[in-house]
């Protein structure tokens, strides 16, 4: 599974890095940003999916590998 | 730096023309159908103003008002989320419901912006603020706020009530706003008047309501000549010294971010403990839940946030128009209700129940789209160290006198009065050295004898707390607390001297109403707003151009992180664009940065133009570097 943010939307609530700290981080302007390639290990995805769900702009997209 | 002239003249007396302008009449006392009469400032709203929020949502879903010269109000997620997205068609011009209009002149920068702007101008007034609010950057504050809290709680020594909206939580945002503006912490008790001067008397004849909230400018305007003389480290100055598009901040600018500041700063978060403990002393379960598992307390706190959503913000209509039904007239209110959006069944499953293990919860308290609280990082970190300092402290609490407590009425919805008994566990007021260790005391009951603990005994019980891990304290074995402060500051803050650790001290950890150091406190840097900066002579900066003295250069701004390349020297007062490459690393880095330049009609218009034409983003944030650099100083 990947992780992204689409910046169109991210409004710097900052849910998902206070939910998944490991998956996501802020900038200087506190908006989220992904750690890494955004590229999920299978322990890290639970934490991925509750970011996920408690975005209030929904920013956050999460791209199933098939 | 030359005498700044901008604020020698009262920048009012120059803005008759903005004046508001008046429309409909007053109209107060009780409502007569809340679908077409609704009003937010009547005492049957500030009381409960949840069933009549899920009345509307049934059955219009949309309600009016004359009142107040003609208002809307949503009550669906969905429309409230439709209208904080849409700043083509609302306007945030003005965000305080009342029976004025601001001058449409006004827009797009609005009385205080960013709050009152709106694009393109609110992007880049807000980009002003942004660094200064981060999750990183207000964690800094928080052993400060932690000690200024127990403080307050040694306070309650020897009473059995306590006010927990007035002895409590009113003090935690105003002390913390006070600091960060560089105001004196002894002034939190005007900020209280200025709140409801601006947010609750809205019905006032216009003449005197206007002689009120120019209180608030007046005291704002003294305090920007006090920085004038004497500028330091702080959000004040940081203001006064800020450039937008090339020249630094027009005073009302100034004054009305201030103004922002401060009355957004103290009356919501103040609304959000409030409320918390409010429902803690309420629901025993949850108390206790929450004593037993301390880690759902984030949870909680979202819980809280969305049942309680303290703000109501609103809008203007741009023009007429009918939208989801409503026939919209320009100039009309929409109150913008997050707390009736948070209780929708149709985006939360138990609306109306206060789950605190809730694990999903897209709630809206702190707004939606671009306005989305600026303090909200702030926020959620004052409430969770009020609520776990208190949790840590106060073993049980109860209301003492439901019919006792009062809400704020209008937009900001909080308890002003909540009177609540207090009681440590019983085996604490029974032997200050109580057994620790391993100790299993049965949970505190409501009729064992009702006393706070004294200092001591409150450490102690910190303490067994902590080691015990009954109660499940993440934290080492606490300090005294004048320990606690002095080592917690000291390691939160790598850079600060020591003048300023004494004086973060003095900004905060001392009981309110104390005599504090003022003089030395506000010369000092009250947090640190800026990046760690290193002490070096610009590189490339040629002969020609003035000698830079006390400019460093942020050591983790000007090279990309991905790919490590430098940027070129960002000076001060920087007035030419970074040229290709460096550009597009910019654009890279700051995807935010887009659209084109904007002309804009309006107060603005000469200067408005980007003085990059053509260019892909926007100048500001080479003015909040420049700006952070010089107030770094050297080293």
């Amino acid at each position: 599974m990947k992780v992204q943010i689409n910046p169109e939307r991210c409004q710097g609530h900052g849910r998902c890095y206070d939910l998944a700290p490991g998956v996501f981080s802020d900038d200087d302007e506190g908006y989220g940003k992904v750690l890494g390639d955004g590229t999920m290990p299978p322990g890290k995805e639970h934490d991925a999916r509750l970011a996920a769900a408690n975005c209030p702009e929904r920013a956050i997209e999460l791209l199933e590998e098939m | 730096m030359a005498a700044d002239d901008r604020f020698t003249q009262d920048y009012r007396q120059t803005r008759e023309d903005q004046r508001p302008s008046a429309r409909g009449k007053v109209v107060t006392g009780p409502v007569s159908d809340w679908a077409i009469d609704f009003s937010h400032v009547e005492p049957e709203w500030a009381a409960d103003p949840y069933p009549i929020q899920d009345e509307l949502r049934r059955r219009c879903p949309i309600a009016h008002t004359e009142r107040f010269g003609g208002a809307w109000l949503p009550t669906r997620y969905e429309d409230v989320a439709a209208i904080a997205h849409d700043t083509e068609r609302f306007s945030s011009r003005a965000i305080i419901v009342s029976n004025f209009r601001p001058a449409r002149g006004l827009a797009p920068v609005g009385t205080a912006p960013p709050i009152s702007s709106d694009p393109p101008f609110h992007h880049d007034a807000r980009k002003l603020l942004l660094p200064a609010f981060t999750k990183t950057t207000v964690t800094k504050q928080e052993p400060a706020i932690r000690g200024f809290c127990h403080a307050l709680i040694d306070a309650f020594e020897g009473r059995d009530v306590v006010d927990a909206a007035r002895d409590y939580a009113q003090h935690i945002p105003a002390r913390v706003i006070a600091n960060m503006l560089g105001f004196p912490p002894e002034d939190g008790p005007q900020f209280r008047e200025f709140v409801e001067d601006l947010l609750e008397a809205i019905n006032l004849p216009p003449d005197e309501r206007i002689a009120r909230v120019s209180r608030l400018f007046d005291y704002l305007l003294a305090q920007v000549q006090d920085h004038l003389g004497n500028p330091r480290a702080d959000l004040t100055t940081y203001l006064i010294n800020a450039e937008l598009y090339g020249r630094k901040l027009d005073p009302s600018h100034v004054v009305g971010a201030m103004a922002l500041l401060l009355i957004a700063g103290v009356d919501t978060t103040w609304s959000a403990i409030g409320a918390s403990l409010w429902h803690l002393a309420k629901t025993p379960g949850d108390r206790q839940r929450l004593a037993a598992e301390p880690g759902l307390l984030p949870a909680a706190i979202e819980e809280f946030l969305r049942a309680y959503a303290p703000v109501t913000m609103a809008r203007l209509v741009k023009r007429d128009m009918r939208w989801r039904g409503a026939d919209m007239k320009a100039d009309d209110w929409i109150l913008l209700s997050f707390p009736a959006a948070n209780r929708d069944p149709a985006q939360f499953d138990r609306a109306g129940e206060v789950v605190i293990d809730r694990e999903v919860n897209r709630h809206a308290a702190f707004g939606l789209g671009i306005h989305r609280c600026v303090g909200s990082h702030l926020a959620r970190m004052e409430l969770r160290v009020a609520l776990e300092a208190w949790l840590d402290r106060i073993g049980s609490f109860i209301l003492d006198d439901p019919s006792a407590v009062t809400w704020s009425a209008g937009q900001i919805r909080g308890p002003r009065t909540l009177p609540l008994r207090i009681q440590l566990p019983p085996q604490y007021t029974s032997s200050p050295t109580a057994p620790r260790g391993g100790s299993r005391s049965p949970p505190p009951r409501a009729d064992q004898p009702r006393r706070i603990a004294t200092k001591t005994q409150a450490q102690t019980l910190a303490i067994d707390r902590c080691e015990s891990g009954r109660l499940g304290c993440r934290r080492a074995p606490r300090l005294p607390p004048n320990k606690r402060q002095n080592g917690q500051i000291g390691a939160a803050s790598a850079g600060p001297t020591a003048e300023a650790r004494s004086a973060q001290n003095g900004g905060y950890a001392r009981p309110v109403g104390s005599n504090s150091g003022h003089g030395a406190r506000s010369r000092a840097l009250g947090h640190r707003l800026r990046p760690p900066v290193r002490s070096e002579k610009i590189a490339g900066s040629s002969g020609s151009e003035p000698p830079v003295t006390g400019v460093a250069r942020p050591a983790d701004a000007p090279s990309c992180r991905p790919c490590g390349t430098s940027y070129a020297p960002v000076l001060a007062g920087v007035s030419s664009p970074p040229d290709g490459a460096q550009a597009r690393h910019l654009d890279w880095h700051r995807p935010r940065l887009r659209g084109p330049p904007h002309r804009h009609e309006g107060p603005l218009s000469a200067t408005w133009a980007s003085p990059w034409p053509g260019r892909n983003y926007s100048p500001s944030h080479w003015a909040s570097w420049a700006e952070m650099r010089r107030a770094s100083g050297p080293g």
